[in-house]
């Protein structure tokens, strides 16, 4: 048996300039950026006109204003994009239960077992319905929700999402059982989910710079990235990998939507390097409370507790502790200033301090009988912003 | 020390003791019993410092004498014997000769300086009640206090005076392990005087259960500083209290429920006993899916198999999906008399109240799981 592609990577395009766009009227057709726009901020959001000038999401936002000086800059206005994303999803809910969130503007969705239930007499097999439901999706989200949006079709979520960057703007691109390593063949390794910018480098040192050298390595390449090679020949080659082949579904067991993996953090750039320990245990109480907050809003539990250090010096430190699974801001941060207190061994101002959690896990199904007053009122406080965004209520801190 | 005892006699004074005692002790004598023969029997006390028991039996006693022994062994070896009358004397060197029929045993044992003293009690109150209704008040909460130790707050059970819905003075004990809470009230005469932010512990409830095994006798319980002292006709019960202040549970007892199913007990115990069977992980929710005059349980076993059950019912209020933990409802079940039992919820997901509707005297909260 082949592995269908019946996975789809649903790509919300420019996702905050295209929410300021549905706002504002008048930036439809005008180059806009979104982004931190102080002096350190970067660009987190660029419209097609300005990628045109080589802006690029990540970009420090003084290089973009180099590149395109007459675009409009608009600051990231938090909380405003969250309901447009759980839009999305409500439509996408309709084509199929397994809707998984990646991230605000990314969704994941397995169509396996739906041909039948989309299936019509003019459709050739199960890919054909397949390809034209998730194109009647896409447009099912342009027109209800405003948003443009682009969707990779393939058997598996690393195919599904760099199908779905070919894809942009605003199409469809499916890839077809048996066509993957020819699909990637001649993409940069960059385009390869995982593949970062310092993995990146060391690829290319060694002379790998498409796809096909890891589908296809040679000795020294299979000897020098056995991790990449794997992933990427597991993802090419579907059928071949028994452990990631076709009866295993393609969102983790025991977690149906994967609602479990990966990580999350929050940091922050000062506008100005931080002497006073007061503002950084602030801003760590600040940015603890807005990951808690995130994995509450995903229902996971996190066990590590991540802190993130910059020195004025750029020196950069990251320490870690596992406690017990948590999602209550108060632990997080009570954590956070642990390993702040014993991470900050330097009298150097701080440039940028960021909290993350990983090793997430989801709550056990049993519930808790609501006996301590804390979690009703997170609950009160999760209600609260579900209605008026992420600013209309946030933690204090008794002096 | 030299005494004739009915062995039935000396296998239930120690087989008591036997919970009261702590084996694992780097101090010997916490797993000893110590005996005392006196002109009217023999007296058995043991004590690992947190509870401490003393008994007394008749015994017919040839000569006064103390000595302590290791108590888990001289229980064996008694439950072990066919005749009916055991002999024990004490020899030079500290050493216990038992003997039974043909067999015939010698114990080291320990003088009875050595044997921890007893703590001093002086209560501010006593208070009196059926030994039943106590006995009744540990079954059925006994189960809910929380296992892991670390739960402070948790890990005890928590004791309230209160009256009753008939203006009667009640004493209701409350336990919960944070998923599920029991609470259970009988009425009391005498005066009860509670240390506040003081909970029972799970071991007190254990040596409790084994000790009440009368109905209608009164039992007196005597409020100290931090501890309590049960007392029956020939036996004392003394236990520290744990520190840990016990939650304000009023709030997570649902007042309303818009669904409400009456259950044939016995028919849903059977149930669930066939049900139990197909639960592996007991992380695992059970499906109770309510309707209109059934129950309808679900298991689904990927290794194990399938098992659907129905019952009968009345329910009032809309038809309602919940999951639960199958091992909760059958603890709720083994300590309920009535020929039904009554289950409230609001919600598939909010605390479920169970009770027998033949009886106000106890009821139980139950958090549903989630279902896949």
């Amino acid at each position: 048996m082949h592995a269908e592609p019946r996975i789809a990577c649903l790509d919300l395009d420019t996702f905050f300039v295209s929410v300021e766009r549905l706002l504002d009227r008048r930036l439809l057709g005008v180059p806009v950026v979104v982004g931190g726009l102080g002096g350190r901020g970067v660009v987190t959001s660029a419209s097609y006109e300005v990628r045109a000038l080589g802006v690029r999401s990540g970009m420090s936002i003084a290089d973009a204003r180099r590149r395109a000086p007459d675009a409009v800059y608009l600051p990231v206005r938090h909380g405003v994009y969250g309901p447009y994303a759980d839009r999305v999803r409500t439509v996408l809910e309709r084509y199929t239960p397994a809707v998984q969130v990646a991230s605000i503007d990314e969704f994941f969705l397995d169509f396996r077992g739906c041909e039948r239930l989309w299936a019509r007499p003019e459709d050739d097999d199960g890919d054909a319905t397949v390809a034209r439901v998730a194109r009647a999706m896409r447009l099912a989200v342009q027109v209800e929700t405003g948003l443009p949006s682009s969707v990779g079709l393939g058997s598996n979520r690393a195919i599904a999402k760099i199908a779905s960057g070919r894809a942009k703007p605003a199409g469809v691109v499916f890839v077809r059982s048996g066509r993957e390593a020819a699909f990637v063949a001649e993409l940069p390794v960059r385009k390869f989910p995982g593949i970062g910018p310092v993995a990146e480098r060391r690829l290319q040192d060694a002379g790998v710079f498409v796809l096909g050298q890891l589908a296809e390595p040679t000795d020294t390449v299979q000897r020098a990235f056995p991790e990449h090679v794997a992933s990427v020949r597991a993802a090419v080659f579907p059928d071949e990998a028994p452990a990631l082949g076709p009866d295993r579904p393609a969102f983790h067991e025991h977690d149906p939507h994967g609602d479990a993996h990966g990580s999350m953090s929050n940091e922050r750039t000062f506008r100005d390097d931080v002497h006073d320990p007061s503002v950084v245990i602030d801003q760590v109480r600040s940015l603890a409370e807005h990951v808690a907050w995130r994995a509450r809003k995903r229902g996971v539990l996190a066990r590590t507790v991540v802190l993130k250090l910059r020195y004025s010096d750029f020196q950069t430190i990251s320490r870690s502790r596992t406690v017990p699974a948590t999602d209550d801001p108060a632990r997080m941060a009570d954590v956070a200033l642990e390993l702040l207190k014993e991470g900050r061994t330097r009298p150097l101002p701080i440039r940028l301090i960021g909290v993350g959690v990983s090793n997430l896990q989801l709550p056990a199904p049993q519930l808790a009988l609501p006996l301590s007053t804390q979690p009703a009122a997170l609950s009160a406080v999760d209600a609260v912003r579900a209605r008026f965004g992420y600013e209309a209520i946030r933690l204090g801190r008794a002096r | 020390m030299d005494l004739y005892i009915d062995r039935d006699q000396l296998a239930v004074g120690l087989s008591r003791v036997q919970g009261v005692i702590e084996r694992r002790s780097t101090f010997p004598m916490l797993s000893h019993v110590l005996f005392h023969a006196h002109k009217d029997g023999l007296r058995v006390t043991a004590t690992d410092t947190e509870v401490a028991y003393i008994g007394d039996l008749p015994a017919n006693v040839q000569q006064p004498g103390e000595l302590a022994v290791d108590a888990s062994n001289l229980f064996a070896m008694v439950r072990a014997y066919g005749d009916t009358t055991v002999h024990m004397k004490t020899l030079p060197g500290n050493k216990l000769d038992v003997s039974c029929g043909r067999s015939e045993v010698r114990l080291p044992g320990a003088p009875a300086s050595e044997f921890p003293a007893m703590p001093a009690f002086d209560p501010r109150g006593t208070a009196r009640l059926s030994e039943g209704a106590l006995r009744r008040l540990v079954d059925q909460t006994s189960f809910a206090v929380a296992s892991e130790d670390h739960r402070f707050g948790l890990n005890g059970a928590h004791l309230e005076e209160r009256k009753n819905a008939a203006g009667e003075r009640v004493l209701r004990i409350v336990a919960t392990d944070g998923h599920r809470l029991s609470a259970a009230e009988a009425r009391i005469e005498g005066e009860v005087a509670l240390s506040p932010r003081m909970l029972v512990p799970r071991k007190a409830l254990a040596v409790m259960k084994k000790l009440l095994e009368g109905d209608t006798e009164t039992v007196e319980l005597g409020f100290g500083e931090g501890a309590i002292r049960l007392q029956r006709a020939g036996q004392t019960f003394w236990f520290r209290l744990l520190d840990g202040e016990f939650p304000d549970y009023s709030a997570v007892v649902p007042k309303e429920g818009k669904h409400v199913a009456i259950i044939g007990r016995e028919e849903l115990s059977s149930t669930l006993k066939r049900v139990a069977i197909l639960v592996q992980d007991r992380a695992r929710a059970v499906k109770f899916s309510f309707r209109e005059a059934e129950l309808e349980i679900q298991v689904h076993n990927v290794d194990r198999g399938e098992i659907v059950e129905s019952l009968p019912i009345e329910l009032e209020g809309e038809p309602i999906v919940a999951g639960f933990n199958v091992r909760y409802m059958q603890d709720i079940l083994a300590v309920t008399k009535g020929s039904t039992i009554r289950l409230e919820m609001a919600h598939p997901l909010a605390p479920c109240l169970v009770r027998d509707p033949e009886s106000d005297e106890a009821f139980f909260v139950v958090m549903p799981m989630r279902l896949d």
